[in-house]
């Protein structure tokens, strides 16, 4: 009896954290850090980005280049919303680092955002997540992490190991890792799917399929 | 020891295997089965969340990925296992005044619970973190990458714990079943 009732309490306890309403919880954030959660503020912040700038919807995408399920997210679903709402101009997807899996996952972000400052950061992330291993194996040690970088065409090598070796985005990776905690993520992947200007935003824990993306994207462009 | 204490199955069934002897003793009672099918369902189904297999919102959707496959193909033989082993392991805590293989069942069930629980142990890395620091990190990391040797070695020690918990059932002169008879 006890073993059900502890089951039951984890069921209990997981359905209501894979995913909420930002309006429903309880913690209602400012309007300043609303407005901090529009397109135009994250784009201008430095946050990698792909899609149409005057997109209606934007999701908000917090992985970790190590994490299994982040991978899962980007092989299965990420494809299927970037055919669907991406490429129509109906969605902008922005891309935050949340290094949280393993000790190496900080040069991965760092790496990560060393890229996007060359504009290459989607190619970067792709081939990341095309050749993800176990965690802290190795595979995103400094010295790999470069042999990736000289993979991306067009790449600057110098300025990229210039940017990476000297650590320049660690405020900003620890500034994305800190507002993931502050919306209560306790887990990677999770997606903020929101209006361009920040409002009603939408918070999605773990790498859902295509379908509950779907349900809300449209439950949103439909005016809801 | 007493004749009567002997159950008829057990000893009309000499030569059977313990395994399916102790299967037809223990589930030839309605109560049993919808144990086991209850421990199953309930585990089945944490599971599935834990592994980001089923979604309750914005729609209830089950959903299985190419990764996902062998995970899922091992939680649904764990499932199984833990219905039968706990069901078996309360038929004999209730009929005999013999100690649980409390060993087997235990970590096999926990181990059970840990590899699927922490097969999204993302959803414990900020609090890892935050708590453990980088032996956090580590022990998450260690768990995530062997989920599928953990929960074969789960699947073994539940197969022990079958084994044991079968053992004890067939050896109908260790086991009272006073209130069998009636």
């Amino acid at each position: 009896m006890l073993f059900i009732i502890s089951m039951a309490s984890l069921i209990l306890y997981s359905v209501p954290n894979s995913s909420f309403n930002y309006n429903d919880t309880s913690a209602q954030k400012s309007n300043e850090q609303i407005k901090n959660l529009s397109l135009h503020h994250l784009i201008k912040n430095g946050s990698p980005f792909q899609g149409n700038v005057s997109a209606p919807i934007t999701i908000i995408d917090f992985s970790d280049f190590q994490c299994y399920l982040c991978n899962r997210y980007v092989k299965n679903t990420e494809p299927l919303i970037n055919q669907s709402y991406i490429q129509t101009g109906k969605v902008a997807l922005v891309f935050k680092h949340v290094p949280n899996r393993g000790l190496d996952s900080m040069d991965a972000a760092l790496a990560a955002q060393c890229t996007n400052e060359q504009g290459k950061f989607w190619q970067f992330h792709n081939l990341l997540y095309s050749n993800q291993k176990l965690i802290d194996s190795g595979w995103v040690s400094k010295e790999n992490l470069k042999n990736f970088a000289l993979q991306i065409p067009g790449l600057d090598s110098q300025q990229f190991d210039s940017c990476f070796d000297s650590e320049k985005y660690k405020s900003f990776v620890q500034k994305d890792t800190d507002l993931a905690l502050s919306f209560g993520f306790m887990e990677t992947p999770s997606f903020i799917i929101e209006n361009s200007n920040g409002s009603n935003p939408e918070m999605l824990a773990g790498a859902h399929p295509f379908e509950s993306f779907k349900a809300v994207i449209d439950k949103k462009i439909s005016g809801g | 020891m007493n004749e009567e204490k002997k159950t008829p199955i057990a000893s009309s069934s000499k030569g059977q295997s313990p395994f399916i002897l102790s299967f037809k003793i223990v589930f030839s009672t309605l109560l049993y089965i919808l144990f086991a099918a209850t421990v199953t369902a309930i585990f089945w189904i944490v599971s599935s969340i834990f592994d980001q297999l089923i979604f309750f919102y914005p729609t209830v959707v089950f959903y299985l990925p190419d990764d996902a496959v062998v995970g899922f193909i091992l939680v649904n033989i764990t499932s199984i296992l833990l219905g039968i082993v706990v069901s078996m392991n309360i038929y004999v805590f209730r009929h005999s005044k013999m100690k649980l293989n409390s060993l087997s069942f235990f970590s096999g069930s926990s181990l059970s619970v840990l590899s699927s629980t922490c097969v999204s142990c993302s959803s414990l890395g900020f609090f890892l973190v935050s708590t453990l620091g980088a032996a956090g990190v580590t022990a998450s990391a260690f768990v995530s990458n062997y989920q599928t040797p953990l929960r074969l070695l789960s699947i073994a020690l539940l197969i022990w714990a079958y084994y044991s918990i079968s053992k004890k059932l067939t050896k109908s002169c260790m086991i009272n079943y006073p209130n069998d008879s009636k």
